[in-house]
Order: structure tokens, then sequence, then C-alpha cells
């Protein structure tokens, strides 16, 4: 790459202004930040601090999807990369010898990050002001919960989707609709955390013991994000971005 | 040893997509810079060529060297304008050119003379899916352009634009042919005699030809003629725009073909050759 990393800085400020500035990269974020603020407001109701603990697991139900709408927020890269594609905009920088195969990875990879941290930055606010309007003070497990399971598993869901999305481009030839890496990255970036929704409200053990569940999910999730990065890495050498 | 200024080799080189071979022992020595005329059937493998020469594709077999260098391993800069337009969504053209100046490090004045040169100044805050056919194509020409590079790859870059525009793009091409290989591929037969100095034709992914474009000789002769009355008479012709075009066996027939039509009571206003070497590059086997 040119200058490797003023054009790599570049290129990610590019595709960040881009999420924020186009229908489809705005659409997704604000559906990450309104359907969070729509669910606190139609369920927003005075609590009291000594009603806290009888809600139980419910506590923790905003700090468990939180993570599903992080992905869905930033969702808006993972068409920007599936259209630049089809547009043939990475066959022209490859070919031009512009960027590396893996610059593009690496820039949709860090874009979904602070996109991710952007709208998980914001719910966050909410939610803890939210609770403070209320005058209530957030148990410290919920804010436990929300160290070791929501933060962790709102970047892995995100990177996971990409590298999916990533992976999937380069196994199949361009399919539009839901088939597309865009498509398909973004399910599978939103399979995890709903998941582990299945299992809380299913399984009395996944409510009692929630915050070790979060952390083996995280463990788990974390794996996989791995995995799913080596094989990226492996697919990257013969991966040429063609439309 | 003695090595070229610049030189492309393509050495019994084979290439296809997942697995399945497109280009078949393909072989050819360029040295001279100029420009090299791509022509081929849809399908007969000229952007895999392309695809090929940037090193977007693998070798199945066989190699590409720059200056005597395996092209992946060579520092050569490629000025490259592929079938799509290549221009990333949602953005306006200011600041898609600026998004490709950025990566390709080039300085503002260069930019700024890119701009004027492709007349895209009225245009600069446009977004770019808004823009006609024809503002897309000088835009994404442009973008390919903010760089001259050692080798240039123009795939039809002037499909879809005005008749000015493509004037300008040619003369601009001729200008920086003199020290550079530009690869042109074109379907418009005309604009490829009028520009190239040398063919490269394919088909069904084997070199057909590869030589000097005057090498070339004339298999039909056609003659174009604009006249009034020619329907009335029992010839054989095809219509080209204004013109009446008419096979002769060679040059020296033209004058029995328009004493005959003058004798049937035709008006003439205009005779001019048509022929075209290149078009037996389309011809079926």
């Amino acid at each position: 790459m040119k200058e490797t990393s003023s054009a790599f800085r570049y290129f990610i400020r590019f595709e960040i202004l881009r999420t924020f500035s186009t229908v489809y990269g705005l659409m997704y974020v604000f559906l990450g930040i309104l359907i969070p603020l729509i669910l606190y407001i139609s369920t927003f109701q005075p609590l009291s601090a000594s009603s806290l603990p009888s809600l139980g697991f419910l506590l923790f139900l905003v700090p468990i999807m939180l993570p599903l709408f992080s992905q869905i927020g930033s969702s808006g890269t993972a068409y920007l990369f599936s259209s630049d594609r089809a547009n043939g905009v990475y066959e022209y920088l490859l070919a031009s010898k512009t960027v590396k195969v893996s610059d593009i990875f690496m820039t949709y990879s860090i874009s979904g990050i602070i996109i991710t941290s952007v709208i998980l930055g914001v719910n966050l606010a909410i939610f803890y002001g939210s609770d403070s309007i209320r005058f209530l003070t957030v148990p410290w497990e919920v804010t436990e919960f929300i160290i070791i399971f929501t933060v962790p598993i709102s970047y892995f869901s995100t990177l996971i989707s990409i590298l999916s999305m990533l992976t999937w481009a380069s196994l199949t030839k361009r399919y539009p609709g839901v088939n597309a890496p865009g498509g398909i990255g973004t399910i599978i970036g939103m399979i995890p955390v709903l998941v582990f929704f299945i299992l809380i409200m299913k399984y009395l053990w996944f409510q009692e013991n929630i915050i070790f569940a979060g952390e083996m999910f995280s463990v788990i999730l974390g794996v996989i994000f791995v995995i799913l990065t080596v094989t990226v890495i492996r697919l990257m050498s013969n991966e040429r971005m063609l439309p | 040893m003695v090595i070229e200024m610049t030189s492309l080799t393509v050495d019994n080189y084979s290439t296809g997509y997942s697995g399945k071979e497109v280009l078949h022992n393909i072989n050819f020595h360029i040295s001279t810079p100029g420009i090299y005329i791509v022509l081929g059937e849809n399908g007969s493998g000229k952007t895999t060529l392309f695809r090929a020469i940037t090193d977007l594709l693998k070798p199945f077999k066989g190699k590409i060297s720059f200056n005597g260098m395996p092209i992946q391993d060579s520092k050569v800069r490629i000025s490259y304008l592929g079938h799509n337009d290549a221009i990333p969504v949602g953005m306006n053209v200011f600041r898609v050119m600026k998004f490709f100046a950025a990566l390709e490090n080039v300085s503002n004045d260069v930019l700024e003379s890119v701009i004027e040169r492709f007349g895209l100044r009225d245009i600069l805050g446009k977004q770019y899916n808004e823009l006609s056919r024809g503002q897309k194509k000088r835009v994404s020409l442009a973008k390919s352009l903010l760089v001259t590079g050692d080798i240039m790859i123009l795939d039809e870059p002037t499909s879809n634009l005005d008749p000015s525009v493509s004037s300008m793009i040619r003369n601009l091409i001729k200008e920086e042919s003199r020290d550079r290989i530009i690869l042109y591929s074109s379907h418009n037969l005309y604009e490829a005699m009028d520009l190239g100095s040398y063919v490269l034709a394919l088909r069904g992914g084997n070199l057909d030809y590869f030589g000097d474009l005057k090498g070339l000789s004339v298999r039909n002769y056609k003659i174009g003629i604009r006249a009034d009355g020619i329907e009335k008479c029992d010839l054989r012709y095809k219509r080209e725009g204004n013109f009446y075009v008419f096979d002769v066996e060679s040059p020296e027939k033209t004058s029995e073909l328009i004493a005959s039509l003058v004798a049937q009571g035709v008006r003439i206003y205009e005779v001019k050759d048509m022929s075209n070497p290149l078009e037996s590059f389309y011809e079926k086997k």
C-alpha cells in the first residue's frame, strides 16, 4: 500500500464517514440505537430500589440484548463492503496496487469495532442514564455482567459478522438478497445473542448462574472468533475481491 | 545482460477462474511503448488477460514479467480501468476523487489538474449515482488516471462517452503512450484504427494475432456511399448511419461501382473507404 499508515487511516476514516452519511449506513446505526431506545421508553416505569431484587434475571435483559443492537447497528459496513465489491472498487484498488487484501479486511474490522463502540456507548449511556433518572443504582451484578458479557459479545458479534461476511464473499460467487455476503454476515452475527437469550429464557440454571454463563459464552465466542480469524487469514492469500 | 526500460512479457501463460482455464498458453513480448489495441469478441478472454497482468489472477502455468522481473515482485505501477466503474457508493464526486487521491498519495495540485482536465468541476458536489452514464465514465476514468502508471490498462474507456469527451480522452491517451505501454480494449474498430499502433487479438482464450497494425491486410473492402436513390438499384448493401456500404473485391473496383450507380440515376454526395482490417478478428472462423 502506498504510504501505508496514512492511506490506511484515510481508508478507515472514509468507511466510517460513509457509514454515518449514507442511507444504508445511517439506517442501521439508527436501528442499533432506536430499537433499544424504544424498548426503554415503552418499558419505562417508576421503580424503587427495594423492588429491584424481585426483578431477578429480568434486570439483565437489556445487557443481554445490547450486543444484538450493536451488531445490527454496525451492519451498514457489511453492506458497503458488499456493494463496493460488486462495483469493482476492490478489483481496482488491488489491480493498481493501491491496497492489499489484508488492508481491506482490516479496514472493515476496525470500522466495525469503532461503529460498535459508538452504538454500545450510546446505548449504555441511555441504560445507565434512565436508571439515574429513576434515582436507582444499577446493581453491581448487572455492571459485572455488562463487563464480562455485553461489551465483549458486542465486539465479538460484530467481528464474527464481518469475518463471516468476508469468508462467505471468498467462498461464493455474488448472490443477491440475503445470500449476499452482507446478509449472511449479519444473520450469523445475530445468532450468538439469540442463542444466549433463548437459553436464559428456557433454562432455570442459566438464570440462576447468569454471570458464570455469560463468562462461558464470552470465552466460547472468543474461540469462534479466533477460528474465524485464522480461516480468513488463510483465505486471504487467494482472495482477489473480484466482482 | 541488457534490460529494456519498459517491457512486458507474457510467457506460455494460462489462467482462469475456479480451476476452469480461460486463457490458454498466451505468449507475447512488448518492448516498445505505445497503444496496444486488445480485440476479441465478448468472452474471448480480454478481461481475464487484464486481470492476469495486474496479478489479480494467479497463473495455472507460465509467468508474466515486467522489465525482466515477475510481475508480482516488480515495482510496476498500473493505471487500471476495468469493466466496472469501481466507485464507492454513497459519496459525491469530490469525496470520491479525494478518496482515491488520498489512497494513491496524490497531491492536491495533481487532483485539481485531473478535475480540470476531465471537466469535473461542475459536478463535484453531485452524488455519483445521480450522474449520467457519460459523466460516471468520466469520473471513473479520471480516478484511474490520477497516477500515471508504467502500464495503463483501459477496458473500453470511451464507451458511453459523447464524441468531444471521447476525442479528449483519445488525445490524452496518445500523449501518455509515448513512454508507457497502454493496453486498450475497444469494440469500436474505427477508434481502434485511429488510436492503435499494435494489435493483440484474442479468440476463445487463445492469442489470435499479435503485431503491428500496419502488417494487417484487408480481406473485405468496404465502400461507404452517401447518396439518394440507391434503394431502387438491384445491388446488395448494408446501411451504416447515412451510408450505404458495399463489399468490393478490391479498391480498383470502386470506380466501376460508382459508374454503375450513376448510370442507374443515383445521386452521389460522398464516397469513403470503410474497410477495416480489424473486422477479421470478429469474423467466425
